[in-house]
């Protein structure tokens, strides 16, 4: 029939991504009324394109190669569903009640009973399901535990995959996730991996807001850790779960990790080799999951071009003052276009938070050129390097002196001729011999003392840990800690 | 100067007060311009008039004219878009003229009018041609709407844009699925058809399409499926909302975990028997019989394009020739509710009938306009059928002229109750097939059916032993001729094995796009002739 | 208002909108925005003059005109562009089309931003795409064309089909804060096809160009004739792997996937087909096989806007900003020496900010055989005058079918007509098979110019036999 012809027969071009549809409520005049869905589907699909278009984020989530237990989700999961969105999430759920809803439905009515702020009426229904269950079924019950821990904490991941469902349990609900983990870790079909990732999402999420709940999880961790056989530390499953199992040592060590930093840095190093010595076992392959290159002297930083820089005698990191050096791009490239509410931006403001609270901080920020920026390739790398200066320094505001490489590079012969970088000497160096990635974008940093010694790159984000050690750093500058007390 | 968050609400407020009205393109009736209306509006049925005197001015021995208001919403890669056409067309001493643009206006009317006689006096040229227009009784202001009972543009995109992605959450829900391709696609006509023998006639026509695309992985394998029902038809967007969906993403989920348990087999090249399920038969008869039986194309006046018929002697064949097995009845109709040909008049002024095609394998009718019914005034009447059009005439938008397209097909169901699985379990040795893409030549005789798409493993052919599926045969293709094909029906599935399928197809020059439907029941062939379409000579 | 007076009247004096007309119009779209962010608008006119034919007679003569106007509204401080279509040019309309623009901005959000920042200016060729003679084919002069072309099929006792269109169009771009781009171009097409009246034989003939004085429909018209009168009574003959003759038109539809696989340098280095050379696991990249041989060395396959037959609109724009058309070689004595690719490919992996534009207009050089030549020195194979319904199988292999007249060479000569064939074959096997080339000649190609040589190639695979005429 007319009109019609746009459906080409078989062929198909464009994939809508409906998740990324949006409303702004004040501009369209919708007739919508989300009362009228029947399906709780549908409700979440209406509570996503609120959300979407409210918030105004991106599409496109930048994701950085730090596993999912960073300042992201904390941050998320403190704030509560913005007004507009909870009241979508209120009027659509209204129909469902907890008691008689049918149980095939489970996992995507809890996660809207927890947007609608129905808290009871999530827990009902999941009670109702593991009666349904049984005490015997161990991985069904398992399995809607994962599920439910998933839903109460808004883990939208799941080992670098998106969850099945939408979900929108903001704030995190910590104490209910609580409890869930603690009865997820005892079934036996539970491997320790995920009974570990369990207690880590708890952790991540509750350092910020419940720091007593934090402590209680990375506790759990370690007994998890702990209870290991040798044989299980050597497994790969081990080494991916390093991380985890750092950040957890640096939670519940943090008043050790930091009165040896206030004796020395060295003693600091010594007690994170302790407690690796303590997780790891003294198998070399298995340390060197947790290396990182604290202890070690921070390399130079060189530059083509320095922007914002006071003194062009003095090498960085400076000898005598306590640094922080921050790799940019290209990672940043995808932040150029950012709206103030993306993780880039908020990233951004930390570190600005960071450099105002702490003056005597000196920062560095380093870059290198790639022949392009943005959706233009410029001219000679200088212009580009300028190009950088504009983008971080003028209009970003970000602090500290800007050292910018022009990258190295060879072309693959005619008639190819793509541009194939090579490695520049601050990436080279700052990986130590290949034992760390440097991050691709801003953050983490490397935290340096004044004597140039790298005393830590793990941190929960530019306003948890960082300011602390920061703080201790620059307290043992006025006031040397006093000889004898070293280890 | 950055925009700030108040020019924004500023700007927001603003869009607020416009945003609600709908999008009002402007006629001219008179000296001022008017919002479009809806297209009962009296006044519309005076600007028609003015191109119809203007042609019969000019010298038009027929005339009519359209004018059209199309709507249609993003989808597929398109924008949401909206416009006006208006196209007469004039006979005059059996030669057509036609000219279209897109404004209504008066002097337009005159214009196009005059434009359409000029374009047909210019070719006669001293041959002489006869069209005799099958007589129809002329539409005294006749209106009609397709009745949809959710019209797609009276509702917010919000509402179809969660009714999507309500969709995948839901598919996404199984272990292991991820959802492709999500799309709705929605349009709407408003059209005016006048004629100088009196006929004026409004109509509104819906149309609605998507495609649902998903893969399922269990382990190291994984097939991706297309939910079927969701080709082109006149549906608004109830065929979305209230469809039972979910019932059918369970089951397709399920048929695609049964599948993963079978093992595969490259194509064994052979005869078969083949079970073929409903979409595969309407498929076949969309490529062959549907335009086979086109009385225009058949005559040759495709020929330059598409091509032609395998029925090559219309008239000596018409009553005698056998299309298919006498198990084979195709009937044709633009009246079923949902099917995408399905208008009150065509583009001719006629009210379609529902005519048959194919009676018990034998070719007893052909497809017809006011002229080409005009062919087959004199086999008509020796036997004893009324003169009249089938109502086959269409034009995809008042731009384009009339052509005479497919209407809905309804290939007859059989009479008991057997529906695919129970034809699969009726097969002692042979296969079944539940996809396949089919390709002709260009007399819609020879065509291959690849059962199979290179990579994405969407194919469904299987291997059938003892009444059970046992394997799924990947890579394979399918040869037939027409005639052979119909003729080897052995069974024909029963009326729930019968299903509705979309298609839209290109035909004339310029080229235009049409849509039908066809309805058509699984179905058992004899001896089949599976190939491997990738091995060369 | 200009624009709006002049198509409340159409006449012949412009049948289309100028650049002036356009101009003004995007001004005026811009100027009903609300809201800041940025507006892009593509103005699309065209006039078309048809004629059809069929069964010696015309069926219907046409003159028909029509405006797209595409509006694209990116708003400031979000990710997503709203785009509306309408064709009308008055001040409500366009309002309301920007505001539906807007309101669809509001609700999309898109993958990635493409909000194009600072894409450096460039000039563009002038290519030869308007023909005034073109434009100035009136109705009378296609009626009295086509009557000359009709009446020898029905002296002969055939039946002639065919058709004749000039087409004229305006075609106008406004990437955001770029200045207009507008080309017009006129495209002109002929084609016919003989058949005998009780369907034994089939003969097709066509050309088109921008301008009509380069197609000579008479000389069509002949061929159609003999090449139906010559196909009549075809006998059948064994599928399998022949030597095969193709006429220009023939090659052309399968060179035109080859030429499709030469403008997506991405898919090349990236996806499996005849054009990609793996994973490099060291350098971490796909790698296509330029600067390898991969077609015979007597082949180039290449365009140049300014080519006086092959003229395109000198511009285009795939979202990441405009950029030009210009000459490019794709194929350069059988080794693959370029492959055309948009903008972000450019910046991102050549950081270059010039892509090499895709186009489907090509040419194809040639060598000194001609098709008598080709027969007189063939022991046996088939001769093809076209292909039709051409689709792939997978990324390398094709399908379709011989049409409108196929003939079997044996020992030299023309023997007898066959019945056509079902090929599953390559256009790279044949491009790597050729045995003797001819003349290259425009062939016809309504949407993109190509001129193309007959071949002389062995082992094509032919796998059924169809018996439609």
């Amino acid at each position: 029939m007319r009109g019609l012809h746009l459906l080409l027969s078989g062929l198909v071009i464009a994939l809508v991504t409906p998740a990324a549809q949006g409303q702004t409520l004040f501009a369209t005049p919708d007739t919508l009324d989300v009362a009228r869905y029947t399906t709780v589907e549908e409700c979440l699909a209406a509570i996503s394109r609120v959300k979407d278009s409210v918030e105004n984020q991106p599409a496109w989530i930048w994701r950085d190669t730090l596993p999912a237990t960073q300042s992201r989700l904390a941050a998320d999961a403190r704030a509560p569903l913005p007004a507009p969105v909870a009241a979508v999430a209120r009027r659509c759920s209204a129909r469902f009640r907890g008691g008689a809803v049918p149980l095939g439905d489970f996992a995507p009515l809890l996660s809207l009973f927890l947007a609608a702020d129905r808290d009871a009426d999530a827990d009902t229904l999941l009670a109702r399901r593991l009666k349904e269950v049984g005490p015997t079924a161990d991985r069904e019950r398992a399995a809607v535990l994962d599920t439910a821990i998933h839903v109460y904490l808004a883990l939208n991941q799941v080992g670098g995959q998106p969850f099945a469902l939408p979900l929108f349990a903001h704030p995190a609900r910590l104490a209910a996730a609580e409890s869930l983990v603690t009865a997820f870790v005892q079934i036996k079909t539970v491997p320790w991996e995920a009974r570990l990732d369990a207690y880590g999402e708890l952790a991540v999420l509750a350092v910020s807001a419940d720091t007593v709940r934090a402590g209680r999880a990375a506790k759990a961790m370690l007994a998890v850790v702990n209870g290991l056989s040798d044989l299980e530390r050597r497994s790969s499953a081990f080494r991916s779960e390093a991380i985890q199992i750092n950040a957890a040592l640096m939670f519940d060590r943090r008043a050790a990790l930091l009165d040896s930093l206030r004796h020395s840095t060295a003693a600091y190093v010594a007690l994170w080799r302790e407690m690796w010595g303590e997780v790891a076992g003294q198998d070399s392959a298995v340390l060197d999951g947790f290396a990182r290159p604290i202890g070690r002297p921070a390399p130079r930083i060189k530059a083509d071009w320095w922007f914002a820089r006071d003194d062009s005698t003095v090498g960085r990191p400076v000898k005598g003052k306590v640094n922080l050096v921050v790799f940019l791009n290209p990672g940043d490239f995808s932040c150029f276009e950012s709206d103030d509410t993306s993780l880039c931006n908020r990233t951004y403001a930390g570190l600005r938070r960071v450099a105002q609270r702490f003056p005597a901080l000196e920062i560095t920020l380093v870059a290198q050129t790639y022949g392009l920026f943005d959706k233009m390739a410029p001219p000679p790398p200088g212009l580009e390097a300028e190009q950088f200066q504009r983008a971080w320094l003028t209009e970003r505001h970000l602090p500290g002196a800007l050292a910018v490489t022009s990258t190295p590079f060879w072309r693959l012969p005619a008639p190819d001729r793509r541009r194939i970088n090579r490695d520049v000497p601050n990436v080279v160096q700052y990986s130590f011999g290949r034992t760390w990635h440097v991050p691709n974008w801003i953050f983490p940093p490397f935290l340096i003392d004044q004597d140039g010694t790298i005393v830590e790159t793990a941190f929960r984000s530019f306003d948890a840990d960082l300011p602390e050690m920061i703080a201790v750093l620059l307290a043992r500058q006025v006031t040397p800690p006093q000889s004898g007390r070293d280890r | 100067m950055p925009f700030t968050r108040r020019d924004f609400l500023k700007a927001g407020a603003t869009v607020v007060t416009v945003a609600a009205a709908p999008r009002p393109l402007l006629v001219y009736f008179g000296r001022r311009p008017e919002p479009a209306p809806p297209i009962q509006d009296s006044r519309l049925k005076d600007l028609a008039a003015k191109a119809l005197e203007a042609a019969r001015g000019a010298g038009a021995g027929y005339a009519d004219v359209r004018l059209t208001h199309d709507w249609s919403t993003a989808g597929f890669g398109g924008a949401a878009a909206e416009s006006l056409a208006v196209g007469v067309r004039a006979l005059v001493n059996g030669y057509w003229g036609f000219a279209s643009g897109p404004v209504w206006s008066s002097d337009e009317m005159a214009r196009l009018g005059r434009e359409a006689v000029h374009q047909a006096r210019t070719n006669s040229l001293g041959n002489s041609r006869v069209v005799e227009l099958a007589p129809a009784p002329a539409v005294r202001d006749g209106h009609w709407v397709m009745p949809v009972k959710v019209d797609p543009f009276e509702i917010s995109p919000s509402e179809i844009q969660d009714f999507l992605l309500s969709l995948k959450i839901y598919t996404e829900r199984f272990r292991g699925t991820s959802v492709q391709v999500l799309e709705a696609h929605f349009v709407k006509q408003e059209e005016a058809l006048a004629s100088t023998e009196g006929t004026y006639c409004t109509q509104r026509v819906y149309g609605s399409s998507g495609a649902f695309w998903f893969n399922l992985v269990k382990g190291d394998k994984g097939l991706g499926r297309a939910l079927d029902g969701l080709t082109p038809a006149g549906l608004g967007f109830e065929r979305f909302r209230d469809a039972p969906l979910r019932e059918a993403i369970r089951r397709l989920i399920a048929e695609m975990e049964e599948d993963l348990t079978l093992p595969e087999k490259p194509v064994d090249v052979g005869r078969y028997d083949a079970v073929l399920n409903a979409r595969c038969t309407a498929g076949l008869l969309a490529a062959t019989l549907g335009p086979a039986t086109e009385l225009d194309r058949a005559l040759g006046y495709e020929a330059n394009a598409g091509g032609t018929s395998y029925i090559t002697a219309p008239f000596d064949m018409l009553g005698s020739y056998e299309t298919g097995a006498p198990s084979l009845t195709v009937t044709a109709n633009r009246s079923e509710s949902g099917g995408c040909a399905t208008v009150q008049w065509d583009d001719d002024g006629v009210v379609p009938d529902e005519f048959t095609l194919v009676q018990d394998g034998v070719l007893v009718d052909f497809q017809t306009t006011r002229e080409s019914a005009g062919w087959l005034k004199g086999y008509y009447a020796a036997h004893g059928r009324p003169f009249r059009s089938h109502g086959c005439a269409a034009a995809a938008s008042a731009i384009n002229a009339p052509l005479q397209r497919t209407p809905n097909l309804v290939m007859a169901a059989g009479s008991q109750a057997a529906v695919f699985d129970d034809l699969v379990a009726g097969l002692t040795a042979g296969i079944a097939v539940k996809d396949m893409l089919v390709d002709v030549d260009f007399q819609h005789l020879s065509g291959s059916g690849r059962l199979y798409y290179e990579g994405s493993r969407m194919g469904s052919t299987y291997e059938v032993k003892r009444g059970k599926r046992v394997a799924r045969i990947v890579g394979a293709g399918m040869l037939f001729r027409a005639p052979e094909l119909w003729k080897s029906l052995l069974k024909i599935g029963g009326p729930a094995s019968a299903q509705r399928y979309g298609f839209v197809d290109t035909k004339g020059e310029p080229a235009q796009n049409d849509c039908h439907s066809v309805t058509a029941p699984a179905a058992v062939f004899k001896q089949v002739t599976l190939i491997d379409p990738l091995r060369r000579a | 208002m200009s624009g709006l007076g002049r198509f409340l009247r159409l006449d012949d004096s412009l049948r289309f909108l100028s650049r002036e007309e356009c101009a003004t119009l995007v001004e005026r779209i811009r100027g009903f925005a609300q809201g800041g962010g940025k507006t892009e608008v593509d103005v699309t006119s065209w006039w078309s003059g048809e004629l059809r034919w069929a069964r010696n007679r015309v069926s219907l003569a046409s003159d028909r005109r029509d405006i797209s106007v595409h509006v694209s509204r990116t708003l400031p401080a979000m990710t997503g562009d709203g785009n509306v279509m309408t064709n009308q040019l008055d001040d409500v309309s366009l309002t309301a089309a920007v505001r539906e623009a807007e309101r669809w901005a509001h609700r999309r959000q898109h993958s990635r931003t493409d909000i194009v920042t600072s894409v450096p200016d460039f000039q563009y060729a002038k290519p030869a795409i308007w023909s005034d003679t073109s434009y100035g084919l009136t109705t009378e002069e296609r009626g009295r064309i086509a009557r000359a072309l009709v009446d020898p099929a029905e002296a002969a006792g055939m039946l002639s089909a065919g058709y004749i269109e000039v087409r004229a169009q305006g075609t106008a771009s406004t990437p955001a804060e770029k200045p207009l781009m507008y080309a017009q171009q006129t495209t002109g097409q002929c084609s016919m096809t003989v058949r005998d009246p009780e369907g034994r034989g089939s003969g097709w003939a066509g050309g088109s160009s921008y301008d009509w004085t380069r197609i000579d429909p008479e000389a069509l018209a002949r061929r159609a004739l003999q090449k139906c009168l010559a196909s009549r009574n075809p006998v059948t003959i064994e599928p399998g792997r022949y030597t095969v003759i193709l006429e220009p038109q023939a090659v052309h539809e399968l060179v035109v996937f080859v030429v499709a696989a030469l403008n997506d340098r991405h898919a090349a280095e990236n996806q499996p087909g005849p054009l990609n050379a793996g994973y490099d696991t060291a350098l971490r990249l796909g790698r296509s096989k330029l600067g390898l041989k991969v077609v015979d060395e007597r082949l180039t396959i290449s365009h140049d806007p300014m080519d006086p037959a092959l003229g395109v609109i000198p511009f285009g724009d795939d979202g990441w900003g405009p950029y030009p058309v210009d000459a490019v070689t794709w194929i350069d004595h059988g080794v693959l020496t370029d492959l055309s690719f948009g903008r972000a490919y450019a910046v991102r992996e050549l950081t270059d900010n010039v892509p090499i534009a895709p186009r489907m207009a090509y040419r194809m050089s040639g060598g000194p055989t001609s098709v008598e030549e080709m027969i007189a020195t063939t022991k046996r194979g088939l001769l093809v005058t076209r292909f039709s319904g051409v689709r792939p199988l997978n990324e390398g292999l094709f399908t379709g079918l011989t049409r409108d007249g196929l003939w079997l060479i044996e020992n030299g000569k023309i023997s007898k007509a066959v019945k056509n064939l079902r090929f599953t074959d390559s256009p790279w096997f044949l491009l790597n098979s050729l045995e003797q080339v001819g003349e290259p000649v425009p062939v016809f190609s309504p949407d993109a110019p190509a001129i193309v040589p007959p071949l002389k190639a062995r082992d094509f695979s032919f796998t059924s036999l169809i018996d439609a005429i």
